[in-house]
């Protein structure tokens, strides 16, 4: 490479910025929308709670984003709902910065990921950002309270709907090293069948984000609040501000001194849960419209108004995650050695609910049907 | 409460609450009135504006919406045979066939009189139990709702009719059915074959509209004539009024019946209407002209599933506890316009309780006058010729099938469900039980395991469980006795005679069905027991059966053998051309939403079916116009669908053009 004066360099080094910052404008200046139609993919059915949070968040969207987009809401909710979501959004949309999703925590947890209809990488999404609604707290009966550390009692019963639910991990990690003297039933449809059989003494420990249910049970003198999961601030896990009586379980189960795998264990079904709403686009959409995507997603959900219908809607505590944040969470859970997955799988095993083993390769052996 | 009762009766007769809840009740009757979109959609599109508004407005317009969901939805079930919605299936077994004796007009006039008693009746039973509100619902465990589903499970008898062995088949297959999709208790995704699509189960209107509005449409394209079969429809609707009047007790039996299913969440409201309709049969003098167009078929299940929208209200206003999607997305409204469900609506928010009360009342009436006012409109439907009908029912149909969730396999198990339900009517099987333990199938596993699981088997021995058990008992043996004090045989005649050949044909039919069944027990051995037991069980007790049907169908092809007259291959041969033919028409449709898009294929499908059957090219035009006008209408502005790209454009890169 010939020499080049100082003069010569100056120039080509100036041309090289003044070429980026236009390439940069340019760039910028392709990333509006107007006239454009958006579609939101709601990894629910319509009127579920993922389903609201979306819409919500998509009428101040589509006043943020940039030529101020109409956007358009599809729901897959039943006919495999947030698997077949999470799914289409890895292997089927566009990346053209058309199509973005809404869904929630258990989309990116490890053992959703071991189902056998699951087909995406959660770690490979474009991350919008999240709304945290709060972390969920457990409560329990209070003639049953007592129960819960004296062995010879009858166990405390926990309801369950499904092995799937992230706040499992609290009653389940108080078995194993608290002491905790409960019986699980699986099998129930939803947290309204669960509000009535803890009213009627069928079932005696459950746990909730939603504020109103909780409220309510501790008004009528139903339950006494146990412990809770808690909620990442500033990276430090915290207390529900409108429950800050309520002990933090993982600070429990520190005490009790867990091994570094129980922990990691307990952290992969929780973690994700804390991720809660969160909003994502196809795998490789270009960064300009991502970041287009999360400036417009952060106005949104500071918008007082807005603010002030999502705490009438869903809850008090409202948590705006950005997307880089969420990002780094997801690969947290994910960087998580197999074996902590193993082991909170093996716990659910252990204590009969819905545990599911790594996925094999190998298909089920094809047998001759019917004769 | 008295003075609840006038603060809640001032503030909703105010301008504001009142033209909301008329709004309300309009939007709420064009949905209702479309099979498959109903009204769960409507409220859906209205939540963010309804949550912005003050209290008595926000019941106002809710209510308006919610209280008469069931109101409209009577007029496809009767003129068409597909079910408005999953709550109004019960309506078509005597409602259609009233149709097809041109007594369309008056099944809506017995339907839009009995509707709103039911729900005037629902409000009043809402009102009376409002002081016993929270220990009436706290008082139905696990063990008492499982008990409840046994006696729902007994209807299956009485919709079975004639052919006891088959009805028990149909409710097997329900059962297993219901069995498709994630299981709760263990998280197995039971027959989901490993893809996406069967997680969430199958839609139970999926399953509606392919067992009766198929099959019926079949025999009217095979037949060729209008749905009615007179000349025309006479004056009806004050002998519709009459009849409800009539049987002013059936009225109120059927509505108490609906408040019940209503009241308990998680009996599954779709099933109100099946409970009546059952109820009706088993205790109704002549219970031979049910199914045939039977008008006490039509007012008992329209009393009930109105008086179910009141009855819901209880368990949602007193605990939080929403008995379906539409009154959980209405309690997220209420608890945004600062009304709180729960003890308080009794005491500091009563004004609020009552004036929901008012609302359903007004509302029920208003509806009703405004369908009874659209009535003779849409019953002249029933003097059209097949040709227009036939297309138009089965563009509704998959159009129903499509909207639930703009998946194309939603599309396929429809036509599975279609073809399944032909063969049930070619061979005289009951539908109704099949589609009953659809719903209920799911909650006999579920409850049976909690029962189980929380009290072992001490649960059989709790006095409400027992209580219910002398009630099941007490339903199925008390119309054996009457029938036998007065001497009459079980069920009557049946409706469809079966020859040598449609028992021949029915042979072949079970063999199918058991073979399914063996697969699916064979499916299910991989499962932890608790997953695969009642797959086990049905599995065997279905293949017993129907070994007892074909041993029983061989006996009477044995012994009729040289009797029988033969058959008259000619007609039996065009009938078979005409059933191919129509079944292909359907399948043609499916596959062009596929393949070139919904927009394109209802107008190339309309206007061939209807030219190349005889209809002018005014009536094409006019058709096709109405349909293309109602799909851009109703899915692309209304709930603004985001179509999936259909193949064939796809394939040649051009998505941009749909």
């Amino acid at each position: 490479m010939p020499r080049l004066s100082n003069t010569y360099r100056f120039a080509f080094a100036t041309a090289l910025v003044a070429g980026m910052a236009m390439s940069a404008s340019a760039a910028k200046a392709e990333v509006d929308f107007k006239g454009k139609r958006i579609q939101l993919i709601v990894a629910s059915s319509a009127g579920g709670g993922t389903d609201r949070v979306g819409r919500l968040v998509a009428q101040y969207l589509e006043k943020y984003l940039p030529g101020k987009p109409n956007i358009v809401v599809k729901n897959m909710g039943a006919g495999g709902g947030k698997i077949r979501a999470a799914n289409y959004l890895m292997n089927k949309a566009k990346p053209d910065g058309l199509t973005f999703m809404q869904s929630d925590g258990t989309v990116v947890q490890p053992s959703t990921l071991r189902r056998k209809s699951a087909r995406y990488d959660p770690r490979k999404f474009e991350f919008i950002g999240s709304l945290n609604r709060g972390g969920s707290v457990l409560f329990a009966r209070k003639d049953a309270l007592k129960r819960l550390t004296d062995k010879s009692k009858k166990p405390v019963i926990v309801a369950a709907i499904s092995g799937t639910r992230s706040w499992q991990a609290m009653p389940m990690w108080g078995a194993e090293f608290l002491g905790w003297n409960v019986r699980w039933i699986p099998g129930y449809r939803g947290s309204g069948s669960m509000i009535k059989a803890i009213r009627q003494g069928e079932i005696d420990m459950f746990a909730t984000n939603n504020a109103y249910i909780i409220d309510e049970l501790v008004k009528d003198g139903v339950v006494n609040l146990v412990v809770q999961d808690g909620q990442t601030a500033d990276g430090k896990l915290l207390p529900r501000p409108s429950y800050k009586q309520v002990p933090l379980m993982l600070e429990r189960l520190k005490k009790a001194k867990i091994s570094k795998l129980s922990k990691q264990g307990y952290r992969s079904l929780t973690a994700p849960s804390e991720i809660d709403k969160w909003m994502g686009m196809p795998p490789g959409t270009p960064k300009a419209y991502v970041k287009a995507f999360r400036a417009a997603y952060k106005k949104s959900v500071n918008d007082p108004k807005f603010l002030k219908t999502a705490r009438k809607q869903f809850s008090k505590e409202i948590n705006y995650i950005d997307g880089p944040t969420v990002a780094a969470m997801v690969n947290e859970v994910f960087g998580a050695p197999a074996a902590a997955v193993d082991y909170a799988e093996g716990l659910k095993k252990k204590y009969g609910l819905a545990a599911f083993k790594k996925k094999r390769k190998k298909k089920r052996k094809k047998k001759k049907k019917g004769s | 409460m008295i003075d609840a009762l006038l603060i809640a009766i001032s503030e909703i007769a105010r301008p504001w609450p009142m033209f909301l809840m008329v709004i309300g009740i309009f939007g709420s009757s064009f949905f209702a009135a479309l099979p498959g979109i109903g009204v769960l959609l409507l409220i859906t599109i209205v939540l963010p504006f309804a949550i912005t508004l003050d209290p008595y407005p926000a019941i106002a317009f809710l209510l308006g919406i919610g209280a008469v969901s069931n109101t409209a939805n009577t007029f496809p079930s009767v003129l068409i045979a597909v079910p408005g919605s999953a709550g109004s299936q019960a309506t078509i077994v005597d409602g259609f066939p009233m149709a097809q004796k041109g007594e369309a007009m008056r099944a809506f006039g017995a339907a839009f009189t009995a509707s709103p008693l039911g729900g005037i009746f629902g409000a009043a039973v809402l009102l009376l139990s409002l002081p016993i509100l929270r220990p009436l619902v706290l008082s139905f465990g696990s063990p008492e709702f499982l008990m409840l589903v046994i006696w729902g499970l007994s209807a299956v008898g009485v919709l079975s009719g004639t052919a006891p062995i088959k009805g028990l088949i149909a409710a097997i297959i329900g059962v297993m059915i219901s069995t498709v999709g994630m299981d709760n208790k263990t998280g197995i995704e039971r027959f989901a074959f490993e893809g996406e699509y069967l997680v969430d189960g199958i839609s139970l209107i999926l399953v509606g509209i392919g067992l009766f509005a198929v099959p019926e449409m079949i025999a009217l394209a095979v037949r060729r004539s209008s749905i009615a079969e007179t000349e025309g429809l006479g004056h009806g609707t004050w002998q519709g009024v009459k009849d409800v009047f009539d049987n002013w007790w059936l009225v109120i039996r059927c509505s108490l019946i609906g408040v019940w299913v209503g009241v308990l969440p998680g009996l599954g409201s779709s099933v109100a209407d099946w409970f009546a309709y059952a109820h009706a049969v088993q205790t109704e003098k002549n219970p031979e002209n049910f199914g045939r167009g039977d008008v006490r078929g039509v007012i008992a299940p329209e009393a009930s599933n109105n008086a179910k929208e009141g009855g819901a209200l209880i368990p949602t206003i007193a605990f939080g506890i929403p008995g379906s999607t539409s009154l959980a997305l209405m309690l997220i409204a209420f608890i945004s316009v600062g009304i709180t469900p729960g003890s308080a609506m009794l005491t500091t928010q009563l004004p609020y309780t009552m004036a929901m009360i008012v609302v359903i009342v007004v509302a029920n009436i208003i509806a009703a006058a405004l369908a009874l006012g659209a009535a003779p409109q849409f019953a002249k439907l029933s003097l059209m010729p097949f040709y227009v009908i036939v297309p138009m029912t089965l563009v509704l149909c998959v159009s129903a099938a499509y909207a639930a969730h703009f998946v194309w396999w939603d599309i396929l198990t429809f036509l599975g469900f279609s073809v399944l339900g032909y063969f049930m009517k070619l061979f005289d099987w009951p539908r109704p039980p099949l589609l009953v333990a659809v719903v209920l199938g799911g909650q006999l596993e579920g409850y049976l395991w909690l029962s189980n699981a929380r009290y072992g088997w001490s649960w059989m021995l709790e006095p409400g469980v027992l209580a219910i058990m002398v009630l099941v008992v007490l339903t199925l043996v008390m119309p054996i006795i009457r029938r036998r004090r007065r001497g009459q045989a079980a069920g009557g005649e049946p409706i469809v005679i079966l020859t040598r050949w449609h028992r021949i044909g029915d042979i072949a039919f079970l063999a199918a069905i058991m073979a399914v069944l063996a697969a699916a027990a064979d499916i299910s051995t991989e499962w932890v027991m608790r997953a695969s037991l009642v797959i086990y069980f049905m599995a065997a007790l279905g293949i017993t059966l129907g070994i007892i049907q074909i041993i029983l169908h061989l006996r009477v092809i044995r012994s009729s053998w040289p009797e029988e007259a033969p058959v008259d291959r000619e007609a039996l041969s065009g009938t078979a051309w005409r059933t191919v033919e129509s079944f292909l028409w359907l399948f043609a449709l499916a596959a062009g939403v596929w393949l070139i898009g919904f927009h394109l294929t209802v107008g190339v499908f309309l206007v061939t079916f209807i030219r190349l059957y005889g209809g002018g090219w005014r009536i094409t035009l006019l058709i096709t116009g109405l349909a293309e006008i109602f799909v851009i209408t109703v899915f692309d502005l209304l709930l603004m669908v985001f179509w999936p790209t259909p193949v064939l454009f796809e394939l040649f890169g051009l998505e941009g053009w749909i």
